[in-house]
């Protein structure tokens, strides 16, 4: 009876199991996911990263520094390679940090700026999404237990799987390119320094101010950014944070939050701080979609802002 | 440890078989200890606060039964007083000190040495909390013996079914069942694998898609139209009854599964048809605590009738309580308490009218017409439940919407109106989705009135059957919220 049971379950599963495996792997659409989806950008990305020659600047954070940030402005004006190295912010701050680790020599500066909902950890099952462009990035994930590893693989199975279908009833075609006016994240959304400039052309929307609420969950990310600080430190390569530009309104629903991470990062004086997040607030007529995306003139005001800052600090080091 | 978490899909079959292969004499400090691993994945220490409760319980109703005349009062009142002394310090001490201090008596609380307690609420306090105190009271009262196997005790208290969400035992129910030898009965095994996978679909399926709606307008209301605040709140009707009945389902059915009898929790609440019979079909092991514990001992419908008013309001009131430490449980409960009353006013009077018109009340569609209504009482009563009073610009903005429906008519309702308003930018196919998944769940209701969902499958062939598994776990996962962060409404209570 025992076995009886267990083995329908089991093989109830297995057909399952082999409906969906089997969807993904005769899929109509894997050459188009591989030339549309914003998620294999981290190949172009990490082509980008390894050609440049060091000393170089290297941008990482969630889509606050993709949208806001022309690192091509930075490279003329501090005369180094600058790129951009940012993703989203589901990534988690480990997984955006770990991507450069290969990829650093002695004298190459980080800029990290991380959104107020950035986790450590991020979201598995996107970093196994990134991961099945690029599989080296598997070895940038860490699970803690072995459910967690389950449930992630679960997950972006079914979010293929998922996909698949509803492609397969919507067949609106999806040719994104730069210049249209609608179209966000997509693969060929980056310039040639990683920056994502589909927005720079398209009509703002209207967008729900952010209320963040929860400011525990950065806390790791704020030690993180410590051990990275350190950690690269011993190979002459600087960690520096910029905090997140962030639409006024949204600012002032999460001020209590923003403070207390403030207190936060006093507590790890190596971190090298490059402002504060009073610097960063912007009117509501610089962002793009939401709170922390910035338009062409909010990211422009931004990388202004951003290489003051750091001329003003790197002097500030050289005495 | 969630029910719809992976943790949890390796945790079930290691117990269930690990029970079936033990021997009885064996079988209670497995799942005792299965019931505290269950417990301590949320946050270990509070395990200690259930250890405190438990020592204290188990010792209080042995002392009763041994003791005679006031000293077993006195017994009583230590446990009860141990009981709702955890409740007080981790539920509400909060609450009492942002209500007085902050905001009545302008009070400064930290001047007076008196300290704002930075802890998470243990999950399912409530829950096993008045567990715990019913079985005191039932000792008391002379309805259960005081047991004296502890471990026993311990598993009444932290059955891993029933543990963090109900339904809240008694213990006539379930301590004999501890007793009694539990065989390994295929058919019982698969209906509780059937329920608790119902109980999964309504959670990951039902309530979880639909939390996106509610999710967009609750958070900031004041970007919506009073339509997006009404159809959010229908959605959220459903959500909190899939979330809720989800979880108990898959508590029933896991216990099920090695033999043991919950009570039922949940009966089609939303076919009710006046409140009073919606409180006998929601939260069923609630409701007939408070009735058992605090309306009848207050002397229930045998008192005048402004004391049966004011008990009813009472228990309500202390119902909202229950759920939280927060303003808008205690609207919802007032409210719930205010058209118990109401309905019992108006009795007469209405009956009056349906007699003098001749309405036969009982007919399909008056029954249908009461359903609505009662409904549609109970939603208002969800939007004090859902509305959030952490901000209280939010509450308002949000009860300024509810009270503007009817300026609907002077907006000029296009695409783009229904496509931001109604649908909340989720789109037609998310708003479809949601709507013919209350359609399904509203059917597959209407089918458990008279008959069990769960024996019309199995009479089917196999071929069907197997047919019907397959596709509804393709469904399930085509349609299912795979988020990791996807807890379970009543955890927090």
């Amino acid at each position: 009876m025992v076995v009886k049971i267990i083995g329908k379950c089991t093989l109830l599963l297995a057909i399952v199991f082999l409906i969906v495996e089997a969807t993904i792997f005769f899929s109509p659409f894997k050459e188009k996911d591989l030339e549309t989806d914003f998620a294999a950008a981290i190949i172009d990305k990490q082509q980008i990263l390894n050609a440049t020659p060091s000393p170089k600047i290297v941008l990482i954070g969630g889509s606050s520094v993709a949208y806001g940030i022309d690192s091509q402005l930075m490279q003329d004006s501090l005369g180094i390679p600058v790129i951009n190295m940012s993703f989203q912010y589901f990534l988690g701050s480990d997984f955006l940090f770990q991507q450069l680790l290969g990829s650093l020599n002695k004298g190459d500066k980080i800029i990290s700026s991380f959104e107020y909902i950035v986790t450590k950890q991020g979201d598995k099952k996107e970093q196994l999404k990134a991961a099945s462009y690029f599989p080296k990035a598997y070895d940038w994930i860490i699970f803690e237990t072995p459910d967690e590893y389950i449930s992630a693989w679960l997950r972006t199975r079914i979010g293929f799987f998922r996909n698949i279908i509803l492609r397969l009833y919507d067949q609106t075609p999806f040719n994104p390119i730069v210049e249209d006016k609608t179209n966000t994240f997509f693969r060929g959304a980056i310039n040639k320094n990683g920056d994502l400039v589909s927005h720079l052309n398209n009509n703002p929307v209207a967008f729900a101010d952010c209320n963040t609420k929860k400011d525990s969950v950065y806390y790791p990310v704020i030690s993180n950014i410590n051990y990275y600080t350190n950690t690269l430190k011993k190979n002459d390569i600087d960690v520096y944070f910029t905090f997140p530009p962030y639409e006024e309104n949204s600012f002032r629903n999460d001020k209590r939050l923003v403070d207390s991470l403030v207190v936060e990062f006093n507590k790890y004086p190596n971190i090298n701080l490059l402002d504060s997040p009073y610097d960063n607030i912007y009117p509501n007529s610089f962002f793009q979609d939401m709170c922390y995306h910035l338009n062409a003139k909010g990211r422009k005001e931004r990388t202004l802002k951003l290489i003051k800052d750091l001329k003003n600090t790197l002097a500030a080091n050289a005495l | 440890m969630l029910f719809n978490s992976i943790h949890f899909a390796i945790f079930f079959p290691i117990v269930t078989i690990g029970f079936f292969i033990l021997s009885h004499k064996n079988r209670w400090w497995w799942l005792l200890a299965a019931s505290c691993y269950f417990y301590m994945a949320f946050k270990p220490v509070y395990i200690l606060i259930l250890a405190f409760t438990i020592v204290i319980d188990y010792y209080a109703a042995i002392f009763i039964e041994n003791s005679s005349g006031s000293n077993r009062k006195k017994w009583l009142i230590a446990s009860l007083i141990a009981n709702i002394g955890v409740l007080a310090i981790f539920k509400y001490y909060n609450f009492l000190f942002h209500i007085f201090p902050g905001n009545i008596l302008d009070f400064d609380s930290k001047a007076f040495g008196i300290p704002f307690l930075e802890i998470a609420l243990p999950i399912g306090l409530s829950f096993h909390t008045f567990q715990a105190m019913s079985y005191t009271i039932e000792v008391y009262q002379g309805n259960q013996k005081a047991e004296r196997k502890f471990g026993f005790y311990a598993l009444y208290v932290m059955f891993y079914p029933q543990l963090v969400a109900g339904p809240i035992e008694r213990p006539q129910n379930i301590i004999p069942q501890f007793y009694e030898v539990k065989k390994f009965d295929y058919q019982r095994i698969k209906s509780g694998l059937q329920l608790m996978a119902w109980g999964l679909f309504k959670k990951v399926v039902i309530a979880d898609r639909l939390a996106n709606f509610v999710y967009e307008v609750y958070r900031q209301p004041d970007n919506f139209e009073s339509i997006s605040v009404w159809v959010a709140t229908f959605f959220f009707s459903f959500q909190i009854y899939c979330d809720f009945s989800g979880y108990s389902d898959i508590a029933i059915g896991a216990a099920m599964v090695m033999g043991f009898t919950l009570m039922k929790n949940f009966h089609n609440p939303y076919f009710a048809t006046s409140i009073g019979k919606f409180w006998n079909r929601w939260h069923i092991s609630l409701s007939t605590w408070f009735r058992d514990y605090l309306y009848i001992p207050m002397g229930g419908n045998r008192v005048s009738q402004p004391r049966v008013y004011f008990n009813l309001f009472f228990v309500f009131l202390v119902s909202g309580i229950w759920h939280g430490a927060n303003t808008n449980y205690i609207i919802w409960g007032a409210l719930h308490g205010f058209y118990l009353i109401f309905g019992l006013m108006t009795l007469n009077l209405r009956n009056g009218i349906i007699k003098s018109v001749g309405i036969n009340n009982n007919s399909y569609f008056m029954r249908f017409v009461n359903a609505v209504f009662t409904f549609l009482l109970v939603m208002i009563a969800w939007i004090a439940f859902r509305a959030d009073y952490e901000l209280p610009y939010f509450s308002k903005a949000l009860w300024s919407k509810v009270i503007a429906l009817p300026q609907i008519f002077d907006k000029t309702i296009d695409l783009a109106y229904i496509e931001q308003f109604v649908f909340m930018d989720l789109g037609l196919t998310e708003f479809i989705y949601a709507l013919l998944l209350i359609l399904l769940l509203l059917f597959v209701n209407y089918l458990q009135e008279n008959n069990s969902v769960r024996s019309m499958v199995n009479k089917q062939s196999m071929f069907v059957r197997w047919s019907f598994y397959t596709v509804s776990l393709l469904v399930f996962i085509y349609l299912g919220v795979f988020e990791s962060d996807a807890q379970f409404i009543y955890f927090q209570f």
